[in-house]
């Protein structure tokens, strides 16, 4: 098995916090992955991490053996790591087809020249530009939904709009941070059945979920932080049982003393 | 209907210098150049996002550099006008540096400061530029024999031109880098995050926007045929800031508006003599409180004039 991604020791410091402690973690090509934890534990920090939206204060980050720590993020992206935000971040006012298209721009090849003259080659980009991005929305049931406004679309369609967009940079590792917030069961379920098909077209997944079933029915690795550092990992009955992860979820018992 | 009045507003700007009086022309003209200094201006400030209040440092930029090379070298303003906008898309990849670090208000002091001292250094490099009294006797165009020497022939040089600005930026604008640069006045993270590289595209919007409004000084230069710091005080660069945010931020269209508005309204309030200013004040302030999107955002009310493709309004 390969491994995608690796971190090691990898921390951030927020003046007296540690957000982020020695974390190593490592993802093998093609699985699931979840990363869970109380609020609070690092797991959104760990993210900005991967993608570059804050250099570590310590560690390495190893995407496919190769050192990309600290980077741009859109280097990251253009790497093969994409991803999806906790709050929301669609571009608000663009049609829902522009929010898609606007995350194939690593791939467009055509000039300023090319397009002040209408060249043929910035043309026919153009027109793939628009029916790739079509095809990543059929993937996410978003179809005919193309040229509204993406502030119009509805909660649950934001969130799969932006897992559409994230995919249009074909990556090859997906950070999905918490997909089924406010989600109800139907739309999870659905969602669930959504992450798998994209595992299934080779893209490994790392999600931070707070929806236990979502984390247990899908995942077939769970790495679990609190207060920034890795507790437990396994895969999903193992680490409902560890001893660690009960404390950290619901408190230490009183009898034990 | 929509292009039955296209037509008709082509062929009404064909037929101006047939049956306008010279005064009036000559304000056509004037509009003319800030079209340009408009619809350049809202590349950055209206799609990438990024404030800028020294658009006229570019426009100077234009002009000084087709002038000298004209006056000095006898280089024809055919060439002279795609040399200044050259010189000038240089300047602007200079202050398109800054924007990587700075944004916001930080952004606007960084843009006024630069206007200054592109002025300053125009009043004090005077073995260059002639100092404070400027450059005179800039040569007319011509094409062969022909010199367009009254407004009523250099009229079409400048209609060329804001044609060729306004049609060229709407491709651009419709275009991946239209994209990019609306993607990072949306969400500058989230564009990073889908492999946007947000640094190349804001430099970009500078250097393209400087492009144009390199091209509108020289045509004001040649033009006027004298030019000297005054034409390109920071007071310039605010009325081509008022002109795009009244016309409609994000639209080619508006900023096409909005020129003509603020540059004629002055004009036909002359009658208020010394109250013209603070009425026309007045007027701007009441047209941001009930048209917040612009003027253009006012006309997509009535149906047929609605069109998405020239541009994507702010609020």
């Amino acid at each position: 098995m390969n491994l995608l991604l690796e971190t090691k020791r990898l921390s951030k410091k927020f003046g007296g916090l540690t957000a982020v402690n020695r974390v190593d973690l490592s993802i093998e090509e093609g699985k699931i992955t979840a990363l869970i934890g109380p609020n609070g534990s690092g797991k959104t920090t760990f993210f900005n991490l991967l993608t570059g939206v804050y250099p570590p204060n310590e560690g390495e980050i190893l995407f496919n053996h190769e050192n990309v720590t600290a980077i741009r993020p859109s280097q990251i992206a253009r790497k093969g790591i994409s991803r999806t935000f906790q709050n929301i971040q669609l571009f608000q006012k663009l049609t829902v087809l522009e929010n898609v298209m606007i995350a194939q721009d690593l791939y467009c090849q055509s000039t300023v020249f090319g397009v002040y003259f209408r060249t043929k080659a910035a043309l026919k980009e153009e027109r793939e530009m628009r029916e790739g991005a079509a095809s990543f929305l059929r993937l996410m049931g978003l179809k005919g939904m193309e040229d509204q406004e993406a502030r119009n679309l509805p909660y649950g369609a934001q969130r799969l709009l932006e897992i559409a967009r994230a995919l249009a940079t074909r990556p090859r590792l997906l950070l999905l941070d918490e997909p089924a917030a406010g989600m109800n069961t139907t739309e999870s379920g659905d969602l669930m059945s959504l992450i798998k098909k994209i595992r299934d077209q080779g893209v490994t997944i790392l999600l931070v979920e707070h929806d236990m079933r979502v984390v247990m029915g899908i995942s077939e690795h769970v790495v679990v932080l609190n207060f920034g550092q890795k507790i437990a990992e396994g895969n999903p009955a193992e680490v409902q049982k560890d001893a660690h992860v009960i404390q950290a979820y619901l408190g230490r018992g009183k009898r034990r003393a | 209907m929509k292009k039955v009045f296209a037509w008709f507003l082509f062929v009404f700007f064909l037929s101006l210098p047939l049956w306008l009086p010279h005064y009036p022309l000559h304000l056509v003209c004037t509009v003319g150049i800030f079209v340009i200094l408009a619809v350049s201006l809202n590349i950055v400030v209206g799609f990438a996002g990024q404030i800028s209040l020294g658009h006229a440092a570019f426009f100077a930029v234009g002009a000084y550099t087709s002038s000298l090379l004209a006056v000095k070298f006898g280089i024809p303003f055919w060439i002279g006008i795609f040399a200044g906008g050259f010189v000038s898309f240089l300047f602007g990849i200079l202050l398109g540096a800054p924007t990587l670090r700075v944004r916001d208000i930080y952004l606007s002091v960084v843009t006024i400061c630069f206007g200054l001292m592109v002025q300053l250094a125009l009043v004090n490099l005077e073995s260059i530029t002639g100092g404070a009294r400027g450059i005179y006797g800039i040569p007319r165009p011509s094409i062969g024999s022909f010199v367009f020497v009254s407004p009523q022939s250099f009229y079409y040089i400048i209609l060329f031109f804001a044609l060729l600005t306004i049609f060229s930026t709407i491709r651009l604008l419709r275009s991946r880098f239209g994209r990019a640069f609306l993607s990072i006045r949306e969400n500058e993270m989230a564009a990073e995050a889908v492999g946007v590289r947000t640094t190349y595209y804001k430099i970009l919007a500078f250097a393209l926007s400087s492009f144009y409004a390199g091209l509108a000084g020289s045509l004001y230069a040649h033009y006027v045929s004298y030019i000297n710091p005054d034409a390109f005080t920071f007071g310039t660069s605010v009325d081509v800031l008022v002109m795009i945010v009244i016309g409609g931020l994000g639209n080619v269209w508006g900023s096409v508006i909005g020129a003509f508005v603020i540059t004629l309204l002055p004009e036909y309030l002359r009658f208020m003599q010394q109250y013209y200013r603070a009425v026309f004040g007045l007027g701007l302030i009441l047209m941001m409180v009930f048209m917040r999107s612009g003027i253009i955002s006012a006309l997509y009310k009535v149906p047929w004039a609605r069109s998405r493709s020239a541009g994507r309004e702010t609020e």
